[in-house]
């Protein structure tokens, strides 16, 4: 014996229309699991590949990312270090006094 | 594979079978988007985790065990992607209702009980109902699961689904007798 049989309430549940998914985003969702069950069935007969594929995923390609990120961070870092930091001395030169200047030449 | 028991099915899955996975797709697709949109309570958002439940089957079609009931699987995954969205979006939800008068959920339930049929008002009594409550009741009532199944769905005991759906009941009765009211009180004005 079913909840439904002995309560109304549960019963009127049961009755509640249907709620279809309209035609055009049912066979979007279908084409796209087939899709991908058609490459799981590639990496299934595969399994090197398989295996490979979580590698690169999981360790090899977040490696190149951050290893990437790190190297651009050190050189943008490094590279306004070398501009700024050359400059630096002329800029103070510049800022000094005309006085000191001359004084310091001597 | 038409008409295959469910096993057969499992099996064709698990074999990375095309059409296996058409079968399974014809055969709970309307169930398992129903629930999702019920679960929901928006269209949109009920269509991207239905997507998201059915990708997941295609990715773990060929490791699925051989005594998967593939029905209660769905349901499974369908309810996970639903939490893991509210998990997500709960700040998003807790700054709206810091705008709102009302909770989201009773303004659905004021606007939609005008709406024609006793149905109507149980659709929008069940739709104002926390999702805790809203869920036992999709799977065991409108979906027709046994409360085992629901149990092994939502991850508690046996007498814990029997208890959530009792409270769930009398939380939906009473729902549907202030919809019912404001109905009433509608008609006269």
């Amino acid at each position: 014996m079913s909840e439904q049989d002995d309560d109304p309430l549960l019963r009127d549940l049961a009755r509640l229309p249907a709620r279809p998914i309209d035609d055009l985003t049912g066979e979007r969702v279908r084409r796209r699991a087939q899709a991908i069950l058609d490459e799981e069935r590639r990496l299934a007969a595969r399994p090197w590949l398989r295996s490979a594929t979580r590698v690169w995923s999981r360790a090899v390609a977040p490696a190149l990312l951050a290893g990437s990120v790190g190297f651009y961070l050190w050189w943008s870092v490094s590279f306004t270090a070398a501009l700024y930091g050359s400059n630096a001395p002329r800029e103070a030169r510049r800022a000094r006094p005309a006085g000191v200047m001359l004084a310091s030449r001597r | 594979m038409r008409g295959c028991s469910e096993h057969e099915l499992v099996a064709g899955l698990r074999r990375g079978e095309a059409a296996a996975l058409d079968e399974a797709y014809a055969r709970y697709r309307d169930r398992i988007f129903g629930f999702l949109s019920r679960l929901a309570g928006r269209r949109d958002l009920a269509e991207d985790l239905f997507q998201e439940t059915w990708l997941k089957l295609a990715r773990h079609a060929t490791t699925l065990r051989e005594d998967t009931e593939l029905g209660a699987w769905l349901y499974t995954v369908a309810r996970n992607q639903f939490r893991s969205h509210r998990r997500w979006h709960a700040l998003d939800d807790q700054r709206l209702r810091q705008f709102a008068a009302t909770p989201p959920a009773a303004i659905d339930a004021e606007e939609q009980a005008d709406a024609r049929g006793a149905l109507d008002v149980l659709e929008a009594a069940l739709a104002s109902l926390p999702a805790s409550a809203r869920e036992v009741l999709l799977l065991i009532a409108v979906e027709g699961l046994l409360p085992e199944q629901a149990a092994r769905i939502l991850g508690i005991e046996y007498d814990a689904v029997r208890q959530r759906l009792s409270r769930a009941r009398a939380l939906l009765a009473e729902r549907m007798e202030i919809a019912e009211r404001r109905r009433a009180a509608g008609g006269r004005r």
